[in-house]
C-alpha cells in the first residue's frame, strides 16, 4: 500500500486500526468496518481500492515506523507522531486522493471503464473498415452490452460518438480531459497503463489511479444526465446504492412503524441480522434520517449519557453499561452512532 | 481424404500460407486418418494451425486442454482474431454466471478451451458428452509429465475423461519432449499406441549464449550493455516479480528505451495495453516472468534474456523459442551468477509440500479439516481424500522433488557445460548435433560476434511511444473519416 496514503488515513490523536483500514479501502462492508471508519472519519473511502492491488500494508507501515512518522499503540493500533502529523499536514496539499466520494453511491468503474473502451474501440476499428483486432478485456455480461449498443447505433456511430466524446471533454478540465483521453483504446492505440499515466504526470500509482477513476465517475454522472442517450446503455448497473437492499427493505419496514421482531419475521431473517441492518443505515444516513430515539428512548439515552458523558467515544466499554442495566448492545452501539454524528457538527 | 494438394490449397485460402511448417501436414493428415497423435514440433512452428485447420474440415467441437488460465484467454483471443468467433474458455477465471451461460449453450461453439480442473468437474464432462468431440487436443503436453506447471494432479485425470468422452481422436501437441517424456506422456494418458510425430528441437536462428559472473553488479552492467547493444524489441525473462520490477525501473533509468514488466500482478487492463504496445512495436523491451508470451504471436522478438536461469530445460527451450520467429537471426542470452540456482531450489521447497507437512496433515486431519487450506496442504488433501496412505503420499513427493532436482541439474549442466551449448540442449531431447561454428553459440570457447551477425541495432529505440498526448489529437487519431 502507498505509504502516503496510509498517512493520510492515520492520526495523532486517535489510535487506528490498520487492518481496518485496508478492509475498509477494499470494500469489506462489515458493520464493525464501518463503524470504526466513521469513527476514524473515513467512511467515504470505503471500496474505492477495491479493484486496485493494495499489496502489503504491514511494508508500508513498518517504512513509516522507521521513518519516524507513526508510533505502534497495541498489537493492532497505530498513531501519527508529531513529525508524521507535520508530514500529513504536507501531504494534503500535494498528494491526490479521490474527490468523487460519496455516502450514496458505489460506482463500478472497472465495469465502466472496459464497456467505454470496448465501445470506443469497436466504433474506431469500424471507422478504419477493421474487423481483426483483439477487442478490449470484458466479461461477457458487458461484451454483450457493448454489442448491442453498437448493432442499435450501428448507422453514424461514427459520427455521433466523437460528437460526443468531444462535447464531453471540452467541457472538462483540459487535464482531467487529457487522463481520460490517455486511456482511450482504438485502431493502432493502446492508450497508457496506470503506471504509465502516473511516470508522465510525475505522481505515484495510487494518485494516478484516483485520477483517473475520478475522471470516469464524472463522465458516468454525465452520461446518466445528458439528455443526449448515446452511452446511456453502457452505464446500466454501473452506479448503485452503497447501502446493502437487504438493509434498506429493514430500514423501510422499522421506519413504517414495524418492531425488529415483526421485521424478522416478514423478511424471515434472524434478528440479528436485522440490527446489523439498521446499525449499517444508522451509520450511513445523516442523523435526521434515522429515527434513533425508537431503539433509544429516553430513559436509557439518559443512563447512557450519565455513564459515557465524559469520555471519549471511541473509548466506550459497554461492559460499564451491560453489567447494570439491561441496555443491549445493539442499543448500546446505535447511541454511540448517534454521539458520533453529534460530535461532527 | 484429401490429397496433399488439397491441403495446400485449403491452407492458401483459409491461412493464406503457400507451404505448411515442418510436421504441420503430417500431424493433420495423421488426424484426419482418425489416429491419436503426439506431435512433438519446434516452438514457432504454429501448432496452433495445426488444429484449427482440422476444425474447419471436421464437423463436432474442438476442445483443447491447456495449462495455463492466463494463456487460454490469450489464445481464445487470438482464435477469436483469426476469425474463429466461436472459441471460448472454461476456466475459474469465469464467473459463475457465464460458466452457466457457456455451458448451456456450449453446442454453439466450435472451439472449446478449458483446463483439467474444469473438465474434473462432473457436471462439465456431462455436458460434454452430450456433443459430438471430433478433435481432443492437450497442449504443451510435456506438462502432463510435470503434472502441470503448478503441480495440479488434475492432469492425471486426462486419461479416465479421455475414456468417459467415448474416445475422441486425439492429438497431444509440445515442443519439448525427450524420448523418456514421450513414453511418459503416453503412459499417463493411456494411449500407448499413439503415433508419434517428432521433429527436431533445435531453432538454428537463434544463437545461444551464456554468461556468467561473480556479482550482480557485473550481472547488471552486462545485461545494460546488452539491452543497448541487442537489436530490439527483446524480453527480459525473471523468477522473480519483485526483481522484474526493480530491474525494469532501472532500465528505465539507465536507458532511454521503452521498458515495461508484464507479469501475474499487473491488472487485466495493463496486461491488454503492454502485450499491444509490444506487438505494435512501442516498447523495446519487456521485462517478464513466464507469464509473459505464451499466447502473443509477434515475430520479430529479437533478443531474450534470462536473468535467472529456468527450472528445466523444457523450460528455457520454450522461452527462448520466442525469439526469431520470423527465421531471422536471434540470440538467447542467459546471465549466470554462481548460486542463482538458489531461488530455483526455494520454489521447488515452496510448492513441495515435506515429509513433516505430509505427517502432520494426517495425524491431524480431524482438526485441519475445517481449516483453509494453502497450496501446499491442498496438494496433500487432493491425495488424502483418494485414499491414498502417508507413506505413499511422502513417496510421491519425494519422487517429484527428486525429478525437480534433476531437471534444474540438467539445467545447471547447460549453464556450464564448456562443450557446444546447442549440442548438449540437443542431446537432452535425444537428438545428435555436431555443426558447431562462430554463429552456434558461445560454448567451444567460442567468441561471439554480434556485429557481424546482424543483432546490434544502430537506433536508440524502436519507436517513441506517444507521450502525453491532448485529448483533441488522442480523439481524431482514433477515428477515421
Amino acid at each position: 500500500m502507498n505509504k502516503d496514503l496510509l498517512l493520510l488515513l492515520l492520526s495523532s490523536t486517535q489510535p487506528r486500526r490498520i487492518k481496518l483500514i485496508q478492509n475498509l479501502l477494499n470494500g469489506k462492508r462489515t458493520v464493525s468496518t464501518l463503524f470504526w471508519a466513521m469513527r476514524y472519519g473515513i467512511l467515504q473511502y470505503s471500496a474505492i481500492l477495491k479493484t486496485y492491488d493494495l499489496n502489503s500494508i504491514n511494508g508500508s507501515i513498518k517504512n513509516l515506523i522507521s521513518n519516524g512518522f507513526v508510533k505502534q499503540v497495541d498489537e493492532y493500533q497505530y498513531q501519527l507522531t508529531t513529525r508524521g502529523q507535520n508530514q500529513k499536514d504536507s501531504l494534503k496539499e500535494s498528494f491526490y486522493i479521490l474527490q468523487n466520494t460519496s455516502y450514496q453511491y458505489d460506482y463500478n468503474v472497472n465495469d465502466f471503464k472496459s464497456r467505454i473502451l470496448l465501445a470506443i474501440q469497436s466504433v474506431s476499428e469500424y471507422s478504419y473498415q477493421n474487423k481483426n483486432y483483439y477487442p478490449v478485456k470484458t466479461d461477457m455480461k458487458s461484451a454483450m452490452i457493448v454489442k448491442r449498443w453498437f448493432v442499435q447505433n450501428k448507422s453514424e456511430i461514427v459520427n455521433r460518438l466523437e460528437t460526443y466524446l468531444t462535447q464531453y471533454l471540452s467541457q472538462v478540465d483540459e487535464k482531467k480531459a487529457n487522463i481520460i483521453a490517455q486511456q482511450m483504446i482504438g485502431h493502432d492505440v493502446y492508450g497508457m497503463t496506470n503506471s504509465q499515466l502516473a511516470n508522465i504526470m510525475g505522481v505515484s500509482n495510487v494518485e494516478a489511479f484516483f485520477m483517473e477513476y475520478d475522471g470516469w465517475v464524472d463522465f458516468i454522472n454525465y452520461i446518466i444526465n445528458d439528455n443526449d442517450q448515446l452511452l446511456l446503455p453502457l452505464v446500466h448497473d454501473v452506479r448503485t446504492l452503497k447501502m446493502n437492499h437487504h438493509a434498506i427493505q429493514t430500514y423501510k419496514q422499522f421506519v413504517n412503524g414495524n418492531t425488529l421482531n415483526q421485521i424478522a419475521n416478514n423478511l424471515n431473517v434472524k434478528l440479528s441480522t436485522i440490527r446489523e441492518h439498521l446499525l449499517e443505515m444508522a451509520i450511513w444516513l445523516p442523523e435526521n434520517k434515522f429515527p434513533y430515539s425508537k431503539i433509544v428512548n429516553i430513559e436509557d439515552e439518559k443512563t447512557l449519557r450519565q455513564t459515557f458523558d465524559n469520555q471519549p467515544i471511541d473509548s466506550w466499554q459497554f461492559s460499564k453499561i451491560s453489567e447494570r442495566t439491561d441496555i443491549n448492545f445493539f442499543e448500546f452501539r446505535i447511541y454511540q452512532i448517534l454521539r458520533s454524528k453529534q460530535d461532527v457538527k | 481424404m484429401l490429397s496433399d494438394e488439397d491441403l495446400k490449397r485449403h491452407l492458401k485460402s483459409w491461412f493464406g500460407f503457400d507451404d505448411f511448417r515442418s510436421g504441420q501436414k503430417e500431424v493433420i493428415k495423421s488426424i484426419l486418418d482418425g489416429k491419436d497423435v503426439l506431435g512433438v514440433l519446434p516452438t514457432g512452428t504454429g501448432k496452433t494451425l495445426i488444429y484449427q485447420y482440422i476444425g474447419k474440415i471436421v464437423d463436432g467441437m474442438v476442445i483443447v486442454v491447456s495449462p495455463l488460465i492466463s494463456l487460454m484467454q490469450d489464445q481464445v483471443d487470438r482464435m477469436k482474431y483469426l476469425g474463429e468467433k466461436q472459441t471460448v474458455a472454461i476456466t475459474s477465471n469465469l464467473s459463475w454466471s457465464d460458466r452457466k451461460r457457456v455451458i448451456k449453450n456450449l453446442n454453439n461453439y466450435k472451439y472449446v478451451y478449458v483446463s483439467p480442473e474444469m473438465l474434473s468437474n462432473s457436471d462439465v464432462l456431462e455436458s460434454f458428452k452430450q456433443l459430438k468431440i471430433s478433435l481432443f487436443v492437450v497442449d504443451e503436453a510435456h506438462c502432463i509429465n510435470q503434472w502441470g506447471p503448478d503441480f495440479r494432479p488434475e492432469y492425471l485425470n486426462l486419461k479416465d475423461i479421455i475414456i468417459n468422452l467415448n474416445h475422441p481422436t486425439t492429438l497431444m501437441l509440445t515442443a519439448t519432449a525427450s524420448n523418456d517424456v514421450v513414453l511418459d506422456i503416453k503412459e499417463k494418458i493411456g494411449l500407448p499406441n499413439m503415433e508419434t510425430i517428432k521433429y527436431s528441437t533445435n531453432r538454428p536462428n537463434i544463437v545461444l549464449s551464456v554468461d556468467t559472473f561473480t556479482g550482480n553488479e557485473d550481472k547488471n552492467n552486462h545485461l545494460l550493455y546488452l539491452v543497448n547493444k541487442l537489436m530490439k524489441p527483446g524480453i527480459i525473462y525473471f523468477s522473480s516479480k519483485k526483481v522484474a520490477n526493480a530491474v525494469c525501473e532501472w532500465l528505465k533509468d539507465k536507458t532511454n528505451l521503452n521498458v515495461e514488466v508484464y507479469h501475474a500482478d499487473l491488472d487485466a487492463d495493463s496486461r491488454y495495453r503492454i502485450q499491444h504496445q509490444f506487438i505494435s512495436d512501442q516498447i523495446d523491451i519487456i521485462c517478464a516472468t513466464s507469464a509473459f508470451g505464451m499466447g502473443i504471436d509477434k515475430d520479430n522478438i529479437r533478443f531474450v534474456i534470462h536473468y535467472h536461469i529456468p527450472a528445466n530445460l523444457e523450460s528455457y527451450v520454450q522461452e527462448m523459442g520466442r525469439a526469431g520467429r520470423d527465421g531471422k537471426q536471434s540470440i538467447s542470452v542467459i546471465l549466470y551468477k554462481e548460486k542463482d540456482e538458489i531461488l530455483q531450489y526455494r520454489f521447488i521447497d515452496d510448492t513441495i509440500p515435506s515429509e513433516d507437512m505430509i505427517n502432520f496433515f494426517y495425524n491431524y486431519y480431524h482438526k485441519l479439516k475445517n481449516n483453509d487450506f494453502d497450496e501446499k496442504a491442498n496438494l496433500i488433501n487432493y491425495y488424502f481424500q483418494r485414499g491414498f496412505t502417508k507413506n505413499e503420499v511422502i513417496n510421491i513427493f519425494d519422487e517429484r522433488r527428486n525429478e525437480l532436482l534433476t531437471s534444474l541439474n540438467q539445467m545447471l549442466g547447460y549453464v556450464k557445460t564448456k562443450g557446444c551449448k546447442r549440442a548438449f540442449l540437443l542431446r537432452y531431447f535425444n537428438e545428435i548435433f555436431s555443426k558447431h561454428d562462430e554463429n552456434c553459440c558461445n560454448g567451444e570457447s567460442t567468441q561471439l560476434q554480434l556485429e557481424k551477425m546482424d543483432l546490434v541495432q544502430e537506433r536508440k529505440s524502436l519507436n517513441s511511444r506517444p507521450q502525453n498526448l491532448k485529448w483533441q489529437s488522442i480523439i481524431q487519431t482514433l477515428f477515421s473519416k
